[in-house]
């Protein structure tokens, strides 16, 4: 692609986080199930890429397995140019303190016999930090979420409000100075008004500590406040990725633009979104050959029957897995060498 | 989260709690206590109760004193009855709890060892051992307690498991815990209330059990004063001299009533906050 | 029959508990025409689900309720509990967020729906199930002839969902109460049965009550909105007047914390400090106090009453906001 630009440019740096082909199968009582089936993306340093999608299409299952919790059945996780799927159970533990998670339902996540001071020190204290450098990084990180360490520190969860335990658990997270946190669903279970609270906290504490964040939500508006960069899944693939005003601004994804479409958007004049989506998500036991979104797609044709779109761009960062997108891709300007050194998502 | 004992507890918790706590005190004195040995003869056979002193329940068929067995009866059937509770109590919920964190084929060794227990009839198996092995205290703690891993097994695998669908296992595996902190750290603590609270009731069942056994003669054998064996004993004399029966069985009763008591209430404050159970 | 549908006066419901009396719903005052969609907005905790269920009778049980409740001209407080349990059970439908709290799930379908039509009109066993398929076909249940033989587990969350609005239908219900019916849902399903719910109160002519937590699934949907907090409506408009003007300063932050799909990315979104309060407490003055920005000494010491003002438009605050959300 480097075809003698004008002036000598710095090789990109390694993405932090590359997911290529990852595969997650769970065997349920009907069968095996694909979950997420050869998913790939790639996650820069201090970004932000959400995943969002309906409920079973692989979101959380996709976060965990980045994760390696459980590993993945298939497929590649580089982090920080390290292969985390080759990595032993001993290895990995080593490497667990930079990819931290914040989990949908924080009062399941924190067990409810300990004290907030000793789940924040958890984490420190199984990476062997010394102690007495441990209570001071505690205090700081429950300072840091807003919470005063000397009035909570000896409490237990269960007499926190839900906003307040998922600040107790990104406090869990920042004090091991991670480079990804995974949130699953971080304000699902929360109020609107103390919602907004937990995604300013987040967006600041990205941005003091440089963190890349992997951000799963079924909220598309959420998603668009968080992301840099989102990916759209359905019943296990990635159908659409790219920065997120290309994916917001002109979907090129049938099920993106309904999904956006079906948004209940908080302002009553609103334009009259288009035609709703027909059905349900169909069973993942027995996904539809072909392209897995046919069953519910208005455009769709035989091929989309037999042959399963691979992704393929239609944007500068913006690619698509569909026959017959909503937004052709700009073949004859792919020539010109790319304005910015934006990294490619996805697998080849 | 209540600091105060409950009120539904009340009058019979606070009776079933004093009388198992004087039991287990006149067990662990009993050495101290001016009690005659409880195999020698005192006096002469099937005295009647508050005939004499300080003979208060008389003598049974051979001169012993009932006061003095029933007292050191007490020592072996709550040794026995608690030994064999904590052997299966620990053993039980081990495996329950490991079988519930490795699954897969971990998971079906352990599964098919329970079973197999729960397959072996247990009288026949005591009245094996009994054969072979030297009846005792020790036998009997080991054949029980083993007898009753299974019943701990899968209570402490559903606790272990309602706690593993909660995420803080997972939170702490992300965080970077091994194995031993996963198991020992975060899975265990939260299954020790509901197993510890049906150990208490598994051990009134235990009385009941060894006192049928040392009954039919395959537990402790005589002239060792399990309350059974003076229940057994005690059956010869039914017509002339009830109390040599009616005096241990009243011990039992009175006993496994309290464990009841006191198991059912421990059971109550740890199943409804059974997320809030340290 | 003319006049509105439903009425409701200064209506309370006050629960005793163990940390005194939680004032759930604390003088609600509504009216709803037929044909009209009201929207009942606020966050958990609000009051919302109780002041629905004290509608229908249905309040917790020790609860002391006052206030009067209308519905077609009746008064349902003066009715003795019998009369008004049938009563509710002829005029409103009800549908609450989980479809299998609602359902029998040994029981086909088919039988559930016709045992409330069979109650209702005195059907016999051959029109009952006519009519349930009927309704089937009415909320949208493909093949609703095989379908009514299905127990509950073999359906989907949205046909789930769409039979419990074919149950709360059986009786030509005049008004239709949805408690949070699509928040279990996913987005293209929710839009499936908002779709569905406006559809029939408009083709049917009955009253619909939404409530919900998202104020996106009221504004496209509802011609009033009401905003409650803390057992109280706050305010209360035409949908247009509430989100385009809103007074209330709750509103007006709420309406600020909410990510949008066309505000571009990494907005700051505004934060309402602190969280919903204790309905325990006995506080005096405005619930939204502690947490306003506008609060004055007047806040904190005296309970604003809902005003009016033109267009219908009613607000209970002593510093109300400009309008013009952003």
């Amino acid at each position: 692609m480097t075809s003698e630009p004008p002036t000598p440019l710095p090789r990109p740096e390694p993405p932090l986080l590359r997911v290529e082909n990852l595969v997650k199968r769970f065997r349920v009582p009907g069968g095996v199930i694909e979950a997420v089936s050869r998913v790939g993306f790639t996650l820069g340093r201090a970004q932000t890429l959400g995943l969002v999608g309906e409920s079973g299409c692989g979101k959380s299952t996709t976060g965990r397995a980045v994760l390696q919790l459980p590993p993945p059945d298939a497929g590649s996780v580089r982090f920080r140019g390290e292969e985390l799927t080759a990595l032993s159970r001993r290895d990995m533990r080593r490497v667990r303190p930079s990819l931290q998670i914040v989990w949908q339902d924080p009062r399941s996540a924190l067990n409810p016999g300990r004290r907030v001071r000793d789940l924040v020190a958890e984490g420190p204290v199984i990476a062997g930090r010394p102690r007495a450098e441990i209570a001071g990084r505690v205090d700081a990180a429950l300072a840091e979420v807003g919470l005063n360490p000397a009035e909570v520190g000896d409490r237990r969860p269960h007499e926190f409000s839900g906003g307040q335990c998922q600040r107790i658990a990104i406090a869990r997270a920042l004090v091991l100075e991670p480079d990804l946190l995974v949130c699953d669903e971080p304000v699902a279970s929360l109020d609107v008004s103390v919602q907004a609270q937990v995604i300013n906290l987040l967006q600041d504490v990205k941005a003091r500590h440089g963190l890349s964040l992997l951000f799963i939500s079924h909220d598309l508006g959420v998603v668009r406040n968080v992301s840099d960069r989102v990916a759209v899944m359905y019943l296990g693939r990635i159908v659409e990725i790219g920065d997120v005003d290309s994916v917001y601004g002109a979907p090129a994804h049938p099920y993106t633009r309904a999904l956006l479409d079906a948004v209940p958007v908080p302002d009553p004049l609103a334009p009259p979104p288009g035609p709703p989506l027909k059905g349900e998500v169909p069973s993942p036991l027995r996904p539809p050959s072909g392209c897995r979104f046919r069953t519910r797609c208005p455009l769709a044709q035989p091929v989309c029957a037999e042959q399963a779109p691979d992704l393929r761009p239609v944007g500068d960062d913006h690619q698509v897995a569909c026959h017959f997108s909503l937004k052709e891709s700009p073949v004859s300007r792919s020539s010109a060498p790319s304005r910015t050194a934006v990294q490619d998502g996805g697998p080849r | 989260m209540t600091n105060t004992p409950t009120r539904r507890g009340g009058t019979a918790l606070w009776l079933a709690s004093g009388w198992l706590g004087l039991l287990g005190l006149l067990a662990l004195g009993v050495g101290l206590l001016p009690l005659p040995a409880p195999d020698a003869p005192v006096g002469g056979p099937n005295l009647p109760p508050f005939a004499s002193f300080p003979e208060i329940l008389g003598t049974d068929g051979i001169g012993r004193s009932v006061l003095s067995r029933l007292i050191h009866g007490a020592r072996i059937s709550l040794t026995v009855s608690i030994g064999a509770t904590l052997l299966a109590a620990v053993l039980g919920g081990l495996l329950g709890v490991l079988a519930a964190y490795l699954r897969g084929f971990a998971e079906s060794v352990i599964g098919v060892v329970l079973d197999a227990i729960l397959a072996f009839p247990p009288l026949l198996l005591l009245l094996a051992l009994a054969a072979v092995v030297r009846p005792g205290v020790g036998t009997l703690v080991a054949s029980l307690g083993l007898l009753f891993v299974p019943p701990f097994a899968r209570l402490a695998k559903a606790a272990a498991l309602a706690r593993l669908n909660r995420e803080y296992v997972v939170a702490a595996e992300a965080l970077g815990a091994g194995h031993g902190r996963l198991l020992f750290r975060e899975l265990m603590p939260g299954c020790v209330p509901p197993v510890a609270s049906y150990a208490v009731v598994m051990a009134a069942l235990m009385i009941m059990v060894e006192g049928a056994l040392s009954f039919l003669g395959v537990g402790i054998p005589p002239p060792a004063p399990s309350w059974g064996a003076m229940i057994a004993a005690g059956k010869d004399f039914l017509a002339m001299s009830p109390q040599l029966v009616l005096v241990p069985c009243a011990a039992m009763f009175l006993t496994v009533l309290s464990f009841n008591t006191v198991g059912e209430h421990l059971r109550a404050r740890v199943d409804p906050g059974a997320g809030d159970a340290r | 029959m003319k006049g509105p549908l439903l009425v409701v006066e200064d209506l309370r419901c006050h629960i005793p508990s163990a940390r005194g009396t939680v004032r759930a719903v604390d003088g609600v005052s509504l009216t709803l025409a037929r044909g009209q969609v009201l929207g009942l907005v606020g966050e958990s905790g609000c009051g919302k689900s109780t002041l629905v269920r004290t509608l229908v009778g249905a309040a917790p049980a020790r609860a002391s309720v006052s206030g009067a409740i209308t519905v077609s001209g009746a008064s349902l407080t003066d009715m003795p509990y019998e009369a008004r349990r049938a009563f509710v059970g002829r005029h409103v439908g009800m549908v609450f967020q989980d479809p299998m709290s609602a359902l029998n799930p040994v029981v086909p379908v088919g039988r559930q729906i016709g045992e409330a039509v069979r109650h209702h009109h005195g059907l016999s066993r051959a029109a009952a199930r006519a009519r349930a398929a009927d309704l089937l076909e009415q909320v949208g249940v493909p093949d609703p002839g095989r379908r009514l033989r299905h127990y509950p587990h073999q359906f989907s969350g949205g046909l789930r969902q769409r039979i419990t609005i074919a149950m709360a239908l059986s009786c030509d219900p005049e008004l239709l109460i949805a408690d949070e019916a699509t928040t279990a849902l996913d987005v293209t399903v929710q839009r499936q049965i908002l779709d569905l719910l406006t559809g029939l109160a408009r083709d049917r002519g009955m009253g619909l009550i939404m409530v919900s937590h998202d104020l996106g699934v009221i504004a496209g949907r509802a011609d009033e909105t009401a905003v409650m907090y803390a057992g109280r409506i706050v305010e209360r408009g035409p949908t247009r007047e509430v989100f385009g003007r809103a007074r209330h300063r709750y509103t007006d932050a709420l309406l600020g914390a909410i990510p949008r799909l066309d505000a571009p990315p990494h907005t700051r979104l505004r934060v309402i400090p602190g969280a919903p309060p204790d309905l325990a407490g006995t506080a005096p003055g405005c619930a939204f106090a502690p947490r306003c920005p506008a609060r004055g000494e007047r806040c904190e010491s005296e309970s604003p009453p809902l005003q009016g003002e033109s267009g219908g438009h009613a607000h209970a605050c002593f510093h109300p906001a400009e309008g013009e959300t952003t």
